[in-house]
């Protein structure tokens, strides 16, 4: 029951008309960049840090928060809508949304997305709830074998999730997985496929990748093909837009799984949304009866990574606020504004400041409530900008593209990235290589390689060390299964054809 | 139409009666800061701001150039007009060693190319051991780290930390080795979880372990004993090792600033510095707000080039 | 003009096939030069190295199945006015503020339109730099200038 009462402690901080308004602002603001390609909740946090001066800091915390969740729900409406994700955790979501949208149905995914999105952002606080501090001590037991066993699954299993030519979706992986190396290798501090460039020893900025992909790359297949995709030009009531029985049916499972997926991956330092969401869209793809349709709209491939992403971003506070240590790259700027404040975050936060730790929980869970509530009327408004004439959204984009990825670090350089990658995109596109993968194993890539290494010099070169503890075995075993189904079906097919013949 | 401003403001200065001095800061000014949002020196910059823009009258704008180990953020500022509104919040790799380590010696120059302001914070660093490896004295852990084949963990290759763990393998000669994370949070999670056993950290970011009892402080890095852990000696004391390694973080405007500019700056800043609430927001983040002269700045950053220069660029040769 | 589509058939696939094998020579070659450590200490070059010799044969396998699907029409003209024109707004956004480098952009993407409405370009791009200065400069305080310093 003591749960209860720090609960009760909680909303008594969020639920002051002051804090309401502050996350109201917040998580507005945070759809606001989510839906916009380029500007993200980073660059949003950090402009907006200034202003938490002169707040309470759990006040301060609560609007930074919100901007960070409440731009997971904005940044899928641009991967739905013009398959371009809002920010590059949303990416996952355009494999099956844009789809739908194309079918006329960007209303029913919105719907969707914005539920699963509540759902998992509210499993994800209820977990943060009942188990953070047990949930921050196992993620600290994780060693160089565990992450190494977790990504190397999360890479396995998402290898396969992206339609098309399995061969080519390999190859894309593994070129992602070699931009991952790009810049300083953390265990020597060699510079690897710097060019000479000084920008590139940091590697390759992560969003001047993902929107010169994405963003720059799915302007120009759009402008290229013979016709632009038809939009759905009549007007839309909310009613037409509600999903079908069956639709909701489909979603309620692969939302759950997203949730419970998002969240575990979401608690463990060093991943992030974008990693939640991708392994929850392979994990639905691999045990659905009906691969085959993930990648043309299925509503399964829509619910579970948004599902994923929101259950992350609310998880991730775990390692940050129980034992202090940031697992990506918001949480740490989450950190620095704490440090300001002069909260010094650490094992001790949630027993010194226990206002400040349920306060700001219990906020997470108005400031989803006001999301959903904010994102369902805005469907039928932001389905219209499928009606913008092209010759207008397509220079508004680029436009907001360049803008987004300017901002990351004022720097030209990175613009000139999202060129490069933008051109890449479009050429793959126009081969029919699937673009998902190289941004999947540009994040995964360096885990993979920093742990393995790490283990092997921590072990002084034993393999065993890789099956020391069950997480890293169960892992590893998921792995082999992951490898050898296919090619045991089609062994297997091979020899009922043979036998047939 | 900021040069218009700059041109209008250099024939100004040179009549008599109307000083430079008069005006300035007349537009806001710049702190550019060599890293992302979110760490130590982003901290630092954003706790005297506000303060700065109050003694100033004019906005202080942060503004994050990340990258290239903060070479990034200094050629800006190098290059930048010289008429201090542009400042680069150095550290200590930014500034010093950066040029070296990247391999672009020619870059940039601190002693030639900026011109110092003052110091902003200094943060030592602590020695500390994991709880359950029972180690209690820096002497102890040194014999049993290289028996024991104990793993000392270190934030990235070229990082402060790791330049004072080389210095510490090298003065005591004991034969450890040493593991690195991407940052502080991965190094200390993996000290804190027991995947290593020791490390060098910044005391903002260690202090609350030491406080919940995970690991054990062995010694300071400062020249003095820090006030947050008075009980534990500096690496001096211990008779075994004679070098301190702080992280600073310092204001510098590009080389040819008007000296009025730099009085200005340096006065506010130091105003600000000794503040009591920049002072303990300074002291909750483990670190020492440390007002210093421009000359003072310049003698401190003499004394860090100096001792670690030379195992700057060993570690550089080895990589 | 821009109305011309080009038949996307199997040569230049093969090509771009072939450029995912050059980056995979690269990233061998240079993995080997990184150094590739031994067992217990694996060097930084081991990985680029593994990654490269797997993308040299996977490049291989996908230019197997070069021209295997339907040939796609497609017109490349926008993507050659669209292209430069982002590398005219990084180079003018810092020296030209803005204003310059943002009209610059729209004028390029509305050349690639089948029909040129230079009035219309021009509407869009002073309503998009009033909405980039409210919104990003204003509102968020993003520091580049409306007007830069080249005037």
């Amino acid at each position: 029951m003591n749960v209860l009462h720090d609960l009760a402690l909680g909303f008594q901080v969020a639920l002051t008309w002051q804090a309401i308004v502050i996350c109201l602002g917040g998580v507005v603001l945070g759809t606001f960049v989510g839906v916009l390609p380029g500007i993200g909740a980073l660059a949003a946090i950090s402009l907006c840090l200034p202003l938490t001066y002169y707040m309470e800091p759990v006040h301060g915390l609560i609007l930074l928060s919100g901007i960070f969740y409440g731009a997971q729900y904005g940044s899928s409406t641009s991967s739905i809508l013009l398959n371009i994700p809002g920010t590059p955790s949303a990416a996952a979501t355009c494999l099956d949304g844009n789809p739908m949208a194309r079918q006329g149905r960007a209303g029913q995914a919105l719907f969707i997305v914005t539920l699963s999105s509540y759902f998992g952002g509210m499993v994800g606080i209820i977990l943060l709830v009942a188990f953070a501090v047990p949930l921050a001590k196992f993620a600290l037991t994780f060693g160089a074998p565990e992450y190494f066993a977790v990504m190397l699954l999360g890479l396995v299993a998402a290898s396969t999730a992206s339609p098309g030519s399995a061969v080519k979706g390999l190859a894309m992986m593994v070129l992602g997985l070699i931009f991952g190396m790009v810049g300083t290798d953390v265990t020597s501090g060699v510079y690897r496929f710097t060019l000479g460039q000084l920008e590139l020893t940091d590697g390759i900025n992560l969003v001047a990748m993902a929107m010169g992909l994405f963003g720059i790359g799915e302007v120009l297949s759009n402008l290229a093909a013979p016709s632009a995709p038809q939009p759905p030009s009549k007007g839309f009531r909310l009613r037409e837009m509600l999903p079908s029985r069956k639709e909701a049916r489909q979603s309620v499972f692969p939302a759950i799984r997203g949730s419970l997926l998002g969240s575990w991956i979401g608690a463990l330092p060093g991943t992030g949304p974008a990693i939640a969401a991708f392994v929850a869209y392979a994990t639905e793809k691999r045990i659905s009866r009906t691969p085959e349709k993930f990648g043309t709209g299925a509503v399964e491939g829509v619910a579970a990574p948004e599902a994923a992403n929101n259950a992350s971003v609310q998880a991730a506070f775990i390692p940050t606020l129980c034992i202090g240590i940031p697992g990506d790259a918001v949480m740490a700027f989450m950190l620095g504004a704490m440090i300001i404040h002069g909260i010094v975050p650490g094992p001790n936060l949630i027993s010194q400041q226990p206002e400040m730790f349920w306060g700001l929980v219990a906020s997470f869970s108005v400031g989803n409530l006001i999301l959903v509530l904010l994102t369902l009327p805005m469907i039928g408004v932001w389905v219209k900008i499928l009606n913008v004439p092209r010759q207008v959204l397509y220079p508004l984009i680029i436009f907001l593209i360049c803008v987004g990825v300017y901002s990351v670090n004022s720097n030209v350089f990175d613009v000139m990235v999202a060129v490069a990658f933008g051109i890449l995109g479009f050429v793959m596109t126009l081969f029919r290589y699937p673009v998902a993968p190289i941004l999947l194993g540009y994040i995964l890539g360096p885990l993979v390689e920093e742990n393995f290494r790490r283990t092997l010099f921590i072990s002084n070169g034993d393999f065993t060390a890789f099956l020391s503890s069950p997480v890293s075995v169960i892992c590893l075993a998921l792995v082999l299964v992951a490898l050898l189904t296919p090619m045991v079906l089609s062994f297997r097919r091979r020899l009922t054809s043979s036998v047939q013949e | 139409m900021k040069s218009w401003k700059n041109a209008i403001a250099a024939v100004l200065a040179v009549l008599p009666g109307t000083g430079f001095a008069a005006d300035f800061p007349s537009e806001p000014v710049t702190l550019v800061v060599p890293y992302p949002p979110g760490g130590n020196v982003d901290s630092a910059a954003r706790i005297i701001a506000p303060k700065m823009e109050e003694l100033l009258g004019q906005p202080i704008v942060v503004e994050n150039r990340a990258g290239a180990g903060g070479m990034i953020a200094a050629e800006y500022v190098k290059n930048a007009d010289a008429d201090g509104y542009t400042l680069f919040m150095a550290a200590n790799g930014p500034l010093l060693f950066a040029p070296m380590t990247m391999n672009r010696p020619d870059a940039y120059d601190w002693e030639t190319d900026f011109e110092a302001i003052g110091t902003v914070s200094i943060t030592p660093m602590a020695l500390t051991v994991r709880e359950g490896v029972g180690i209690t004295d820096i002497d102890e852990l040194m014999s049993r780290a290289g028996e024991e084949n104990l793993l000392m963990a270190s934030p990235g290759a070229g990082t402060t930390n790791h330049l004072a763990a080389e210095k510490l393998k090298a003065d005591s000669g004991s034969d450890f080795r040493i593991v690195h994370y991407k940052g502080n949070a991965p190094s200390i999670a993996s000290l804190v979880g027991g995947e290593t056993a020791f490390s060098f950290d910044q005391m903002s970011v260690i202090l609350p372990y030491i406080e919940d009892g995970s690991v054990v402080p062995l010694a300071v890095t400062s020249s003095e004993r820090v006030p947050a852990l008075p009980d534990v000696p500096t690496l001096k004391e211990s008779g075994q090792f004679d070098f301190a390694a702080v992280t600073f973080t310092g204001l510098l405007a590009p080389a040819g600033t008007p000296e009025e500019a730099i009085e200005a700056l340096s006065a506010a800043l130091n105003e600000t510095l000794a503040s009591d609430d920049i002072v303990a927001r300074f002291a909750d983040l483990g670190s020492v707000a440390s007002p210093k002269t421009p000359a003072e700045f310049d003698d401190f950053l003499t004394e860090i080039d100096d001792t670690w220069r030379p195992i700057v660029a060993e570690v550089n040769a080895n990589r | 003009m821009h109305q011309t589509y080009h038949r996307i058939g199997r040569l230049p696939e093969l090509i771009f096939g072939l450029f995912l094998f050059g980056i995979g020579c690269v990233s061998t070659i240079y993995g080997w030069s990184y150094g590739l450590g031994r067992l217990n200490d694996i060097g930084p070059g081991a990985f680029p190295m593994g990654l490269g010799i797997g993308l040299m044969i996977l490049a291989a396998l996908a230019m197997r199945e070069a021209g295997t699907q339907d040939p796609v029409s497609r017109r490349l003209a926008p993507a050659f006015f669209y292209l430069p024109g982002v590398i005219i707004w990084a180079l003018l956004i810092e020296g030209a503020g803005l204003l310059v480098a943002t009209m610059a952009l729209i004028l390029m993407c509305s050349v690639a339109e089948e029909h040129l409405n230079l009035k219309r370009a021009v509407l869009l791009s002073l309503i998009l730099t009033a909405v980039g200065y409210l919104v990003f400069i204003l509102g968020f305080g993003l520091t580049f200038n409306l007007i830069g310093d080249w005037f």
